[in-house]
């Protein structure tokens, strides 16, 4: 039926009734239209208004016109509409003037314009009464507009509720009227007592759903090109779900001291959380979250999934699968929100390891809990409003039950600490005789260059070792996940790299923060371009550096530099003339982009281990990669001990070392004490990484994993190992480790020399005696002064790392870890290096190192 | 496949002294005396293979070549419970058997007869072997056969087996009262010369101050030789405990070695155990308790010493590794470090960096020792010259009086004159001065 239509009947009848009698009855009705729509008559219509704007129906009476009491009559029929939203004869809307663009703006608070002519003593009565009418309106918009299925489940719960307190309302109008028909003495006044709790009711309902809607509103991006980038799509989280219920919550605490309104908002919020309580417990029980309208406090993140926790640095899979809303928890639940958070996210880890979650045992666990609800007492009475105050019971059994499950699944069904302890194997040594074998079976292979190293023959022999019958790992039962790995960096080029990206990012403050720092470098270093980024402006601050930078940084591998490169020292050693600012200068200023020869396959190998689902929460991607940083580390030392060690056995076995002539003693006993210095140092800076970092750090993580009560701590406490043996093994701090690999490569490259000293020492032997001398090859006295040269280099050079390395520890161990003053006590047992004059070298002041 | 090492025994001595290394490697790892495994040794976490192989039937076999050229000891040891231990193809006895008579010469001599059988069973042990690390030669100096025939072998080893290391235990004679041998000092100068230019490592180990470890710790008025082998094997097994446990450090002979022995020629060790208990002579001791610093001060006190040395005001050390056994806390060592050198408990070289090297292993999980740290100290010790001095002057006064020089003449070394004595005492002599330099701030220029 069309508008028109409707309009053109109504206005007949209206005008009929009118015409016949001023007071209303039934009986004057027009039982067709009665039957069709009983309320038409009081529908008002936009044409109507637009013609009769503030007046009355053509042919209705004044209302001044009549008696007292028809116009109390006819005022009270009209109130019982309007309170019923329906425009009565004498109460008109007052349509406001500018409409906003809002949906439900034109039902919001409507202004009524009551006959003028009406007596003033009713008139002011009904205009006590109107506001009611208005509230009723715009609530019944509110529930209209909020129940669409985008507002979500606990809007449409809120809906419900309301719906049933304004149903409540209009069998109270119905009564009313019932009243109002029935007994002759039913006055406005009356009427105005009757709906005095009612009014009280709506208008704090009116006040909530005010609140709602303003919060609904405020969303409006400041910036235009943010609006534009993120248009507002769907309805904004402030009006729904546990905004919503943080809203009823915030009301109620407001309210507690009116036991009405609090009683009321208690109802509400029992009703509305219905659905979030469900979603919760369905989180909370079996780690799922059914949220088709995002209401929930906790979102899971799509892009986030166990299958790239193995690539991932950033331990991303814990942190961002499952996120809090932290703006939209419900108030009532900020302070249970991480324990609601970890059970789901517990569970979840369960579900995912395909671990069937039985309800039996989760009973049996629940029962005997301690109630923690005794910490939440101040908002009690608000919980009480959620099923029942049992919530926090709930949950807290849920936390519970979660966590001790997944600390069950973690420690005792994937043997965590069987785990870790064979990482400790492969990765730290602690049982390296494997690792000895595997070095021995390989030799060959990882003296080549990296590139041409064949990672199917270094696996192959790997598993040799590993499977050896009588090596102490062929028991271990994880040795399968062991991978050989080659890495395209050097270690100390690694480090570096990632200590200067955590430099980057966090300036100066770095040096007090380096736990920390590392973490985000680890993840940095896959910012390629912020790497070379770097690398560029390096090059520039450079500068004129370069000739020399390129001498000094080639001090990894140069077996093929056997002459020729004369400057390969003089970066690291002060020359004669040069002042020793300059060599701290030098070092200082070197570069993360250091070895650019091939890398030799010794220096590239690390290993990797492959570790399944849920325990790869705990040995991440980041955790893995320091646990390769640490192996290097010990890797290169090994490799240190073992080239000098065969460099031994050239001084100790071969005929030219042991028998040379007396007048060469003195030359050889300064090789032999160069060499002991070296494997000093090397093997006592083995024996405090092993000893004094790792192992003690060891021990002391399995006592405290021992202990341990949640997933969380098990990760957070993994990671503080590992942070802390990377920095007690001086790996996170450039300029200690630049030093160190400035020692390292200088005792690499002795041994690299062993074979031309040995030379030197046979040219001499022959020098010695007149007549080989005479036939010695021309190049022979060259050889022999080129050899003096170098060890004289080598020995200069040593010293003075080594001093400025036990002069750095001294620094660094106040402002790192008092862990350096130990490794200070090794390497200079017998004060030998501390009583050396120190006229060679000034370090001046510590302040240089900075 | 680890890096193995082949035990040689030579001489009544060397084969005592072998007989309990053996004994007492066995309870370690759990192997019964015909070498099969025992029961209850499931504990992993020990490599046997450094030591032992095993036959086709999985039975331990030791990688230990015995010899002898009298049958007395050997047959002791073939009819005692171990004699299935042993692979017989390794038990060499000289056809003859009439044994050295406390002369080298004559060991060195049957030596060289012999060498062609002998070597046979040394290249046959090493070709068993995939990645050999270097022999261990048990024996006494003081003797014929352990001396001559170990001398010799020392001279073949190096020559045949040029890059491996040698390493010997040598049980040096308890020179200060007289020996029933007369010869001994001339035995030992010539063996001392052999030590001082073909092995790698010397333990050396004095027979004057085995006794008096018996006597003084242990309480035995009259120590048998049983008794003081005893001691020996325990310092033996326990200097191994880092190859055959393995643990982060000290997995291979060469990298102990290397950093003992900063220069080749100075290669003479020390040792000291502490505490003893060793079976039926342990009970008289009441159970101490054991941190690491007691152990680690313990191991300097010279009574703990197995070598009686006079050290002088400038005796120092070269090099210390102590290997504890047993629970240590790794955190205690660093302490024990400090504490030894607050007090100035050992004195180091002055011409370079030295340190106490600790390394912590496990301890057998199948024997039972009242004790939960011991420790063994392997040190580099400049006062062991004054042991050598003694030989010299031993060695000198019959050499002046050209006392007993007979028997030797028959050797073929000294067919055209007695110059190997002499070269020999020069050698002991550069050894001494070369220790006694090794005190001095400027013996990295020492030779000019």
């Amino acid at each position: 039926m069309s508008d028109v239509f409707v309009d053109d009947v109504l206005r007949k009848i209206t005008s009929q009734m009118t015409a016949t009698t001023p007071a209303r009855s039934e009986t004057l009705y027009d039982e067709n239209s009665h039957l069709r729509a009983p309320l038409n008559s009081r529908m008002a219509t936009k044409s109507h208004m637009d013609i009769d704007q503030g007046t009355k129906p053509k042919d209705a009476p004044m209302a001044g016109t009549m008696s007292l009491k028809l116009q109390e009559n006819a005022i009270i029929d009209d109130v019982l509409f309007t309170m019923m939203g329906i425009e009565g004869t004498y109460i008109r809307i007052v349509t406001p003037v500018a409409a906003p663009q809002d949906l439900d703006a034109e039902y919001i608070h409507k202004e009524f314009k009551t006959d003028e002519s009406l007596d003033p003593s009713l008139r002011d009565l009904v205009s006590r009464i109107l506001p009611m009418a208005s509230i009723y309106l715009s609530l019944e918009a509110f529930v209209e507009l909020h129940s669409r299925f985008e507002y979500g489940y606990v809007s449409h719960a809120l809906c419900a509720a309301i719906r049933n307190l304004l149903k409540e309302y209009l069998i109270l109008i119905a009564q009313l009227e019932n009243q109002f028909r029935s007994s002759s003495d039913f006055t406005l006044q009356k009427l105005w007592y009757y709906i005095q709790p009612t009014l009280q009711t709506l208008s704090s309902l009116d006040i909530l759903v005010g609140v709602i809607r303003e919060a609904g509103k405020k969303k409006e991006p400041d910036d235009e090109i943010e609006a534009l980038l993120n248009p507002k799509e769907g309805i904004p989280l402030e009006c729904k779900g546990g905004s919503i219920l943080a809203i009823i919550a915030a009301g109620m605490f407001n309210m507690s001291g009116d036991p009405v309104t609090k009683k009321l908002y208690g109802f509400l919020l029992n009703k509305a959380s219905v659905p979030y309580i469900t979603m919760l417990e369905s989180w909370i029980h079996k780690g799922e979250i059914r949220d088709p309208y995002e209401e929930f406090m906790i979102v899971k993140s799509r892009k986030v999934n166990k299958e790239n926790i193995k690539e991932d640095f950033n331990d991303a899979y814990w942190e961002q699968r499952y996120t809090i809303r932290e703006n939209f928890v419900p108030s009532f639940l900020v302070p249970l929100k991480n324990k609601i958070l970890l059970a789901g996210k517990y569970l979840n880890v369960i579900r995912e390891c395909g671990i069937h979650l039985s309800q039996a045992d989760r009973n049996a666990s629940a029962t005997g809990q301690p109630s923690a609800s005794t910490t939440y007492l101040e908002r009690n009475d608000i919980l009480a409003a959620l099923s029942g105050g049992r919530l926090v019971d709930t949950i807290e059994d849920a936390y519970q039950y979660a966590n001790k499950k997944l600390l069950d699944l973690l420690l005792r069904d994937k043997q965590l600490l069987g785990r870790l302890r064979s990482m400790k194997r492969y990765f730290f040594l602690d049982q390296s005789d494997y690792f000895t074998h595997f070095l021995d079976l390989a030799s060959a292979e990882l003296k080549r260059p990296s590139k041409e190293v064949s990672l199917n023959k270094l696996q192959s022999l790997m598993d040799l070792a590993l499977r050896n019958p009588s090596s102490v790992t062929v028991n271990d039962v994880f040795k399968e996940d062991l991978k050989v790995d080659l890495s395209h960096l050097s270690l100390v080029d690694q480090l570096l790299r990632i200590i200067h990206v955590g430099g980057l990012g966090q300036g100066q403050a770095q040096a007090q923060d380096h736990g920390h720092g590392h973490g985000q470098a680890l993840g940095g270093e896959r910012v390629d371009s912020r790497a070379s980024n770097y690398k560029i402006r390096s090059h520039s601050r450079a500068g004129s550096g370069i000739h020399q930078q390129q001498g000094s940084n080639d001090f990894w591998h140069d077996d093929n530099a056997m002459d020729g490169r004369d400057n390969g020292f003089k970066g690291g050693v002060p020359s004669e003339g040069g002042s020793t600012m300059d060599g701290i200068a030098m070092s200082t200023a070197e570069l993360p982009n250091q070895s650019r020869g091939p890398l030799a396959g010794i220096d590239a190998l690390t290993l990797d281990y492959s570790v399944k689902f849920p325990l790869s929460l705990v040995i991440s991607r980041k955790a893995l990669t320091k646990y390769q940083l640490l192996f290097r580390h010990l890797l290169y030392l090994k490799h240190g001990e073992q080239v000098l060690c065969a460099t031994w056995t050239e001084h100790a076995k071969s005929s030219v070392w042991k028998n040379a002539s007396p007048e060469l003693k003195q030359w050889r006993g300064r090789v032999y004490s160069l060499r002991a210095r070296m494997l000093t140092f090397v093997q006592q800076f083995a024996y405090y990484v092993c000893s004094e970092v790792l192992e003690p750090n060891w021990r002391d993580l399995a006592s405290k994993l021992a202990k341990v009560s949640t997933v969380d701590q098990v990760l957070q406490i993994h990671s503080d190992f590992l942070d802390t043996c990377l920095n007690e093994c001086m790996l996170t701090n450039s300029k200690l480790l630049r030093i160190y690999s400035k020692l390292m490569s200088t005792c690499i490259r002795f041994t690299n020399y062993t074979d031309r000293f040995t030379r030197a020492l046979m040219a001499m032997e022959s020098q010695l005696d007149e007549e080989t001398a005479a036939m010695a090859p021309p190049n022979q006295v060259q050889q022999i002064e080129q050899a003096m040269k170098r060890l004289n280099e080598f020995e200069d050079g040593f010293i003075y790392h080594i001093k400025l390395l036990i002069e750095a520890l001294n620094f660094y161990s106040a402002t790192e870890t008092v862990q350096y003053l130990c490794l200070v006590v090794r390497l200079d047992y017998n004060q030998f290096y501390a009583n050396q004059t120190t006229s060679s070298l000034h370090l001046a002041g510590n302040p240089s190192l900075q | 496949m680890p890096r193995e090492i082949i035990t040689i025994q030579a001489g009544q001595c060397g084969n005592q002294i072998g007989q309990e290394f053996w004994a007492q490697l066995c309870a370690e790892h759990g192997i019964s005396r015909d070498g099969t495994l025992e029961d209850y040794a499931t504990e992993t976490g020990d490599r046997k293979d450094v030591f032992f192989y095993q036959a086709d039937d999985e039975h331990y076999i030791p990688r230990a070549i015995l010899l002898d050229l009298e049958p007395r000891v050997i047959n002791t040891i073939t009819s005692s419970p171990y004699a299935n231990l042993y692979n017989p193809e390794n038990i060499f006895l000289s056809k003859d058997g009439g044994g050295a008579g406390n002369n080298w010469s004559l060991g060195y001599g049957s030596g060289e007869r012999e060498a062609e059988e002998i070597l046979e069973k040394l290249d046959r042990e090493a070709d068993g072997s995939d990645s050999l690390e270097g022999f261990m030669l048990l024996h006494s100096i003081a003797g014929g056969t352990g001396s001559g025939l170990g001398s010799f072998l020392l001279e073949r080893l190096n020559d045949r087996y040029p890059k491996k290391l040698i390493q010997t235990y040598s049980v040096f004679p308890n020179n200060e009262e007289m020996s029933d041998v007369v010869v001994q000092p001339y035995n030992s100068m010539l063996s001392l010369k052999r030590l001082t230019q073909n092995a790698d490592c010397v333990v050396v180990l004095d027979n004057a101050a085995l006794t008096r470890i018996a006597c003084d710790r242990l309480h035995i008025p009259n120590p048998t030789w049983a008794q003081t082998n005893q001691l020996v094997s325990t310092v033996m097994s326990a200097s191994t405990t880092t190859l055959r446990y393995p643990g982060y450090m000290n997995n291979d002979l060469v990298g102990m070695i290397a950093s003992l022995i900063p220069t080749p020629k100075c290669h003479f060790l020390q040792t000291s155990y502490t505490p003893f208990t060793s079976d039926g002579i342990d009970q008289t001791k009441s159970v101490r308790k054991t941190t690491v610093l007691d152990v680690m001060r313990r191991l300097l006190q010279p009574k703990n010493r197995m070598v009686s040395t006079t050290p002088s005001k400038k005796s120092c050390y070269v090099s210390i590794l102590n290997i504890i056994q047993g629970e240590a806390d790794p955190t205690d060592v660093h302490k024990s470090l400090l504490r030894i050198r607050e007090r100035r408990l050992a004195s180091f070289i002055p011409w370079g960096p030295a340190s106490i090297q600790v390394a912590l292993t496990k301890k057998s999980p199948y024997v039972q020792t009242p004790h939960r740290v011991s420790g063994l100290m392997l040190a580099n010790h400049t006062s062991i010259a004054s042991l050598f001095k003694r030989t010299c002057d031993q060695f000198d006064k019959l050499r002046k009086r050209n006392a007993f020089l007979e028997p030797y003449r028959q050797g073929s070394l000294f067919q055209d004159g007695l110059e190997e004595f002499d070269e020999s005492r020069e050698v002991v002599q550069d050894l001494i001065n070369e220790y006694e330099a090794c005190e001095n701030p400027d013996y990295v220029n020492y030779g000019q």
